[in-house]
Parts: C-alpha cells; structure tokens; sequence
C-alpha cells in the first residue's frame, strides 16, 4: 500500500518539477512586476496577463512574478544586468521608479540603462488626499507648519512630493515614513495618524482630494488646485515639475535593454492590438482602471529628459527632496 | 437579513459548492507540500476565477486559502517539517508525539482544533461585521508595537532548558530579519551588494532550512520517523478529537487569540502560533497527565492549530474594512476583489453585503470538508512514521526543493535554503532554539517598522492607551513569574563540552561584525541591529561565563536530548544531497534536480542491499 503511494507521489513530484519548467520554457511570457502582490500594479498585470497571450502568436500563456524591492528599484537594477532573462521577460513598474533609478545612474557617474518601452497603460496627475472628515479643506492649508504626511520609504513618491514642498517653501512639514505601501498609509490617514498623503488610492470613499501636481500653469477641469503652482521658488518648482512628468504614466511595461527590438516591437504590437478588444477593455475597467495609454515613443520622450540631466542639475533636485 | 439569505442561496448553488471542493482539495495539497502556501495556491487560481463570477470565484479561493493551515499539520506532525509557516509551532509537540508513535492521535486532535478554531474565526468576522472599520481604525502604531514586543514576552516558552540559548537564538534570528533595505530610510543593510536580499531573505526559505533539514538528518540516522515499533502506531485518532474537545477552554483562548491578532495587519501567522503556544505552556507549565511542552503534549498542538485556523476569519477584517491586506495572501485576495470589480472598504458592507458574508459561509464550509477528509485520512497518514528513511528522505528532499523555489524563483531561493540548512543544523546540534530564531526572525522587523512609526506619531498621552497600560501589566505579572519560578527551582545546568564554544564564538564574532558594519549608517537604519547585536553579544558573554563555569565543576552527566545528536559525517549527507540537486537544478533543469536525489538515494539503497547481502 505505501509503495503504491510512493510511487504516486515519486511521478507527482516529476510533474510539479515539470510544472517549474515555465520559468525556463520559451512560449511563456514572464511578467515581473517590482511591487507585491495585490497591489495596483500588480493587479494590472495579471489582468494583462490573461488577455495578452490572445493577441501574439509566441506565446501560449503569460505568468506573473512579484519581484519588490526599493519601490522597483530592485527589478530596474535586474533588468538591467547582463544576465536579466531578456527575450521573454516584460517589466511592470511605475515611471517614477525607471526615472529615479536613471537619476541615481547618472549621480554615480554610470550611464543609465535603457529601457525598451512597450507601453503604459493608466496615465493620471498624482495628487495628495486628506480624510473625508478631516479639517483641512483647502490645498493652502497642507501647506503650513505642523502638517503631517504618510509616506512609505524616502524614496517614494509620497515622501518627495512634501519633501520638495519642506525644502523650496521653508516649512516645518513633518513627513512620517515607514509604512509598508499605500493600503497602510491611507488607513494611518483614516485613523488620524498623518494629515495628508501624496499617493494614489484603492478606494476614495472616505478621502477627498486635495489638489494635483500637473505641469505649471495647467490648469485641471475638476477645478482642484494644481500644486505645483504652490512651490514657492522658481527653480524649485520647476524641478518639482520634473517630478510631475514622471509619475504621470504608471504600469509601464518595458523590455531589458538586452531584448531583442523585434521582439519588443512584437510586444508593442500585441499591446496596441489588445487595447481595442472589448473583452480586455471590460476586464480592466472592472477592475478599477480608466484606460489611457502611452505609447513608447512618448515614453522614450519622458525619459529622454531625465537621461540628459546633468549631474548638476541632479544635485539639485536631489538637495530639494531630501 | 435579506443580505444573509441572499448569500445563502448563492452559496449552497451546486457549481459553487463545487469550486469550494476544488479550492478544499487545491489547499489540502498546497498545505501538504514544504515550503508552497495559501500565496503559492492564489497565485494559481486567481486566473482560473477571472472568467466564473465572483461567488464561484470566491468559494475557489476561500476553500483553498481557509485549509492551508489545517493540512500543513500532516508533515508537521509526520516529518517535523512544516508544510507552511504556520505549522512550525505545531512541530515542536506534534512530531514528538509521532515519534512516540501517537500520529493519529496528533492529527485528530489537530485537524479537531483547526475545525473548531475555522468556525470560531468566521464567527468572530460575522459578529464584527458592523464594526469593522471602527475596530480597525481604532488600532495605532503604537499599538501595534505593544503587540510585537508582547511577542517577546513568550521567549521563555520556547527557549528549551537553556534561557541564554534562547536569547541568542532570538537575536540571532532578528539579526537575520534586519538583512535587506530598512523601512525608514531605504538604505542597505547587510545586502553585501546582492540585489536578491534587497527585501530581506524569504521567510518560507529560512524556516524550511532550519526546521526541516535537521529533521530530515534526524530520520536518515534514526532509519525511520517513529522511535518506537511500527506495531504501537495506534494511538487513534478518536483518542485525538476526544482530547481536542476535552481542551475545549485550549480552543477558546487560542481561537480567540489567532481571530483577534489575525486582525492586526502585520502580526502573522508564526506570531500568532507563539502566543497561542506561549499562553498554555505558562498555563500548563506544571502538568502530571502529559508529556512536558516541546516533548509531545497535545495542548501545544491544540493551541497553534485552532489560532491558525481562527486567524483567516480575523485578518479578512482589515482587508474587507478598509482594503488593508493584513498579509502577502490577503494582498492577492484583495486583487480578486478588485478584478471582480469590488473595491475593498465601506461597500464591502452595503452593496457587496452578501459576497461578503458568502465569505463566511464558505471559511465555515471549507473548515469542516477539510477536517472531515483529513480526519479520514489521517491513519492511513500516519502510517508515514514507520517508512523507511529510503522512501521519506528523497521524496522530502524533492518537495523543498521546489516548494523553496517557489518563494522567488531564483538560484538565490536554493542558496539561501543550502546555508539557512546548515545553520539549522548547527543549532540543532548545539541544542539552540530553533522555535526562539523563528520569533526573532519575525519579531524584529515588526519592532523595528512600529517603534519608528511611533516615535513619529504617537504623543506622550497615547502611553495611557489599554494596549500600553496592558502590555506594563503582562510585563510585571511575567517578571514576577519568572522571579518566583526561578527562586522555586534553581538555575539548571546542562551537561557542556568544549565544542560548546565553537558557535559561541562564531555567534559573538557575527555580532561584532554586524556592530562594526553598520557605523557609517544613518541612526535609524542602524539603531535595531546595533542594539540586538550589543544583546546578543552580552547573552554571548554570560554564555560562555557559565560554560567556563560549568566546565570547572560539571554539573552530573545527563542524557543528550537526542543520543543520535552526535557530530558524524552521515550529518552531512542530507545538505550534501540538497547541494548537488541544486547545482542539476539550475544547470541542468528542475526534472534534473528531483532525479539526482532520487538517483542518489537510489544507489544508496543498492549499496546498502548489496552489503547486506554479502554479510549475509
């Protein structure tokens, strides 16, 4: 009776050996994504995942694997290295994160790799929120002396955007960071814990909206308050707008630097012709999305602006935010 | 009420009940297998429930996620290795109990504790549902803190007889924890340059090396699970449930316990496990109808079985109040709602009232399927104890060497598991507490992240909050103990040898290098492991003061808790295999990897026939 069942579970554990295979198969395509699972990018890529296979002709199926670390960081780094698994490997993260990594590059004296943008599909203004039932109703009022805002590490969106507000406006603005991503960072908001929080939210229930940080001078049709309007110092607010250019697309998916461009332009083409099926469309608006896409050329624009800063200038804006 | 009756009707739909058996089987076999989890399982399904609606979705993902706990007991009990990190503090009475060759008696009482705590904790989710946000917001970071360093209270439970082996043990394993970027400042801390430990090294790894490896060495040496004869593997599994239900205040207490830290994101599952376990040792510490705690009494397996299971009903709070995931499996739940178009929060309670409490129905559900399958089938389980090592060992081996894979994907998954392998046998060797390094290894970030977080938040007043003034009291109360205890029986002391020093030393040189690297860090990512490295090497001192003592005036001989624990070069034989398949794995392929532990213990078994053979 054992034997029987060890011999059963000898040929189950050739088949789960098997089944790691993917990982080393060539018809899968591997989405990384440089945040943990369940959070907002990650759930668009696994709704990436279901629907990209449908619309390129390589790959049978497409797997999603969490690699966090340093706000992204850590998955830009390896996607970077020599040995990252290029031809069948796309890389989910926020442009936030492929921009700071260049700048950290370009800091050291390295010439920062370059991506090969396949496309990124959500673009929103970032803005800051305060709790629905929370005193402060104007964008001048997170501007004061005193106010509290949540943030995860310093390397955050959500420490920067009030760091470059403490540094260029003087304030005693006091940033709380340590939180472990933005679920916890709204509840620490909701439970009165911090006053404000630069980050986008799951669920806008119990926050409101406080203002946006859009380039200068725009102006939005929600008629709330464009923020970076409110750093005080020109060449402040002018990196602060930097800033602003680069968190603007989130979920972007790239290819190592090591791929080839035909297989990047393969995905592109995939992407471009998953966009417009119904099916896709309606998976990703349930899930919370508004659909906006990037395209690479745009994406390769954006980031054009970050891989000819000079270090001085880097200098700078690296003084400003912490 | 409507709400109620509404979900009901769903639920009892027969394609729903059949998703709920599928997900019930899928988590049977996930918890089963070393080293894979509910995260493993969700990772699975969730695409699967992209294209069934979110009732069927959910009665998949539940089934699943409510019963890793209740099967990760079978190699617990059976092999001493977890089958998920919530069955390490299951280990430490259930395999003791299986060596003595009460298997079925574990299981039953396990899988009787895991139903009744299940059902305890979708009670408690049910009866809070009106005040699940209040509650969760209710909770600060400070409070949070007073939870994490009330897990170090529980020390003395699982240090083993020697309570300085135990705190180095537990800063040794908080030591490790720190290795990655710290939560405040996001600078590298140990890392040694490797982009793999930038978030710190994988907590199913770590714990499958040190618990399980040794385990394995222990099985190769004694030839098989059980020490006793294969004829007293009895011990039926009634006799189990019977003890589980005459434990009932056990349940309750450790029900209570895992539904209610199970609510506080962060805290997990091993933490909840060790205060379940910690408050009936302290209760039971002095006991004539059982075995001592740690060899073999069934209370410290009730405890952890029936928190864990209570703990899935608890952390759904955060996650379905605010959409706060309360850990790495509530994330990818979370994600379902979302991809099912169900955003975690308010609506949670008015518009998605009943696929919130479909919820319940199918945490409830699945609970009693999985005791019902795995009470049936636990002494056919438990005739495991009296294979041979031939079989158990490769069939093991191969088990953690994918379910380790699965944590990353990446070689530095296996490399990790080959040094934390080595390291679990050295404690095990040297008689360090395995159980006191897993706490530590958990504690210490979450000690870390909320004692920052309160020092930026919290004001002189929040020291009046209940957590604060209870915490103070427990302190006193356990220090008294400690006290009294300590005065009642005398400082024990174990028979020492000379090779004593060796971790000794390799332990306080660890501490100093880890004091002297981290100078020319900024003082927030720099205070916790200085501060625990400046501990450990103090406990190491105190250590090696008594060992000096103890060696000029030994102390009557006693028996090793193991007489197999002697140094040998058969001890090596197991990472040795582990080493090799790796090296297949990734040079050749995974099939490669599982063929070279069987080829070797295959030709093994031929050498050893031949041998016998000739003798004979």
């Amino acid at each position: 009776m054992l034997e029987y069942w060890t011999r059963k579970v000898a040929k189950a554990l050739f088949i789960l050996a098997a089944s790691t295979a993917p990982a080393f198969s060539d018809s899968v395509l591997t989405f990384k994504v440089g945040y943990g699972a369940g959070g907002i990018t990650d759930i668009a890529a696994r709704v990436i995942s279901r629907h990209l296979p449908n619309h390129i002709e390589t790959y049978d199926q497409a797997v999603v694997e969490n690699v966090p670390g340093a706000g992204g960081i850590k998955l830009l780094r390896l996607s970077a290295s020599p040995k990252a698994e290029a031809q069948d490997t796309a890389y989910f993260l926020a442009f936030q994160a492929i921009s700071s990594g260049a700048l950290d590059d370009i800091e050291n004296g390295v010439t920062p790799a370059r991506p090969r943008f396949i496309s990124a599909l959500v673009s929103d203004f970032p803005g800051c929120w305060v709790a629905a039932d929370s005193p402060i109703s104007t964008a001048e009022q997170i501007l004061q002396d005193g106010v509290s805002y949540g943030a995860t590490g310093r390397g955050s969106s959500g420490y920067r955007f009030p760091a470059s507000f403490r540094s260029a406006n003087k304030l005693a603005l006091d940033v709380v960071t340590g939180y472990s991503g933005a679920a916890e960072t709204f509840a620490a908001l909701e439970r009165g814990e911090v006053d404000v929080v630069c980050l986008p939210p799951l669920d806008t229930t119990n926050l409101r909206r406080i203002g946006y940080f859009g380039p200068i001078g725009h102006t939005d049709e929600s008629g709330l308050p464009n923020l970076t309007d409110l750093v005080a110092d020109d060449e402040a607010r002018a990196l602060t707008e930097l800033f602003v250019f680069q968190a603007m697309p989130v979920f972007v998916m790239f290819m190592s630097e090591h791929a080839s461009e035909q297989a990047a332009e393969a995905l592109r083409a995939a992407i471009a012709n998953m966009i417009e099926d119904t099916a896709f469309i309606s998976d990703f608006e349930r899930a919370g999305y508004v659909l906006n896409p990037t395209s690479a050329q745009e994406l390769d624009r954006l980031y054009e602006k970050f891989a000819a800063m000079s270090p001085e200038t880097i200098e700078r804006l690296m003084h400003l935010i912490e | 009420m409507e709400a109620i009756a509404i979900a009901a009707v769903e639920v009892l739909a027969l394609e729903r009940l059949l998703y709920l058996v599928i997900g019930v089987l899928s988590g049977l076999v996930i918890g089963m297998i070393p080293g894979i989890g509910g995260i493993f399982g969700l990772s699975l399904l969730l695409p699967l429930s992209f294209t069934l609606d979110p009732y069927s979705a959910f009665a998949l993902l539940m089934g699943m996620l409510a019963v890793t706990t209740t099967a990760d007991t079978i190699p617990a009990v059976l092999m001493g290795i977890p089958g998920t990190v919530g069955a390490i503090t299951t280990v430490v009475d259930g395999h003791p109990l299986a060596k003595k060759g009460h298997a079925a008696r574990a299981l039953g009482a396990a899988y009787v504790s895991s139903l009744v705590g299940g059902l305890f904790g979708a009670a408690v989710l049910a009866a809070s549902l009106p005040l699940l946000r209040p509650i969760v917001l209710a909770m600060k970071s400070l409070d949070y803190l007073v939870v994490a360093l009330a897990g170090f209270l529980f020390v003395s439970a699982v240090s083993g007889p020697s309570l300085a082996k135990g705190f180095m043990s537990l800063s040794l394993g908080m030591l490790v924890a720190f290795i990655g970027l710290d939560p405040v400042m996001g600078e590298e801390r140990l890392t040694g340059g490797f982009l793999y430990l930038w978030d710190g090294l994988p907590i199913s790894v770590v714990f499958l090396a040190v618990f399980a490896i040794p385990e394995l060495v222990s099985i190769q040496l004694r030839g098989q699970i059980a020490e006793t004869a294969a004829t007293s593997l009895g011990g039926s599994r009634l006799a189990g449930a019977r003890d589980a239900l005459r434990n009932w205040p056990v349940i309750l207490r450790s029900s209570t316990i895992g539904s209610v830290l199970g609510a506080m994101p962060g805290v997990g599952v091993t933490v909840i496990d060790w205060v379940a376990y910690g408050v009936e040792r302290r209760r039971h510490a002095v006991e004539d109808s059982e075995p001592p705690f740690g060899e073999g009494n069934i209370r410290g397996i009730i405890a952890p079985e029936s928190a864990n299971n209570a703990k899935e009903g608890g952390s759904l709070i955060p996650t379905l109040a605010i959409g706060l995931p309360g850990s790495a499996s509530m994330s990818l739940l979370l994600g379902a709602f979302m991809i099912h178009g169900m955003t975690p929060g308010p609506k949670m309670l008015t518009e998605n009232l009943p696929v919130t409490i479909s919820l319940i129905y199918f945490i409830a559900m699945a609970n009693i399927l999985a005791a019902g399958i795995c009470l049936g089938m636990s002494r056919q389980l438990a005739r495991i104890t009296t294979a041979s090592h031939a079989v158990i060992l490769p069939l093991t081996l191969a088990l953690i060497l994918i379910g380790s894979f699965q944590a990353s994907r990446d070689i530095g998954d296996h490399l990790t598991l080959i040094a934390f392998a080595l390291l679990g046998l050295a404690m095990w060797h040297w008689s360090y507490s395995r159980p006191a390094f897993s706490l530590g290894f958990v504690l210490g970030p979450l000690v870390e992240k909320y004692f920052h977080l309160s020092m930026q938040t919290a004001e002189v007043d929040d020291l009046a909050r209940p957590s604060v003034v209870l915490f103070f009291g427990f302190l006193l109360v356990f220090v008294a103990n400690g006290i009294r205890r300590g005065r009642r029986t005398g400082r024990s002391r174990q028979a020492s040898d000379r090779s004593q020093f060796i971790p000794l030393v390799v332990f306080i040189a660890a501490a100093l290098f880890v004091l002297g690297s981290m100078n020319a860090l900024p003082v927030e990512a720099r205070l916790f492991p200085q501060i625990v490295a400046l501990l450990a090497i103090l406990s190491g001192l105190v250590l090696s003061a008594r060992l000096l003592r103890s060696l000029d005036h030994p102390a009557p001989e006693r028996p090793a808790p193991e007489a197999i624990r002697k140094p040998s070069l058969r001890m090596f034989l197991v990472p040795g295999v582990l080493t090799f398949s790796v090296v297949l794995f990734h040079g050749v392929g995974p099939v490669a990897g599982v063929a070279g532990i069987a080829a070797i213990f295959a030709m093994r078994a031929i050498r050893q026939r031949v041998i016998s053979h000739r003798e004979r």
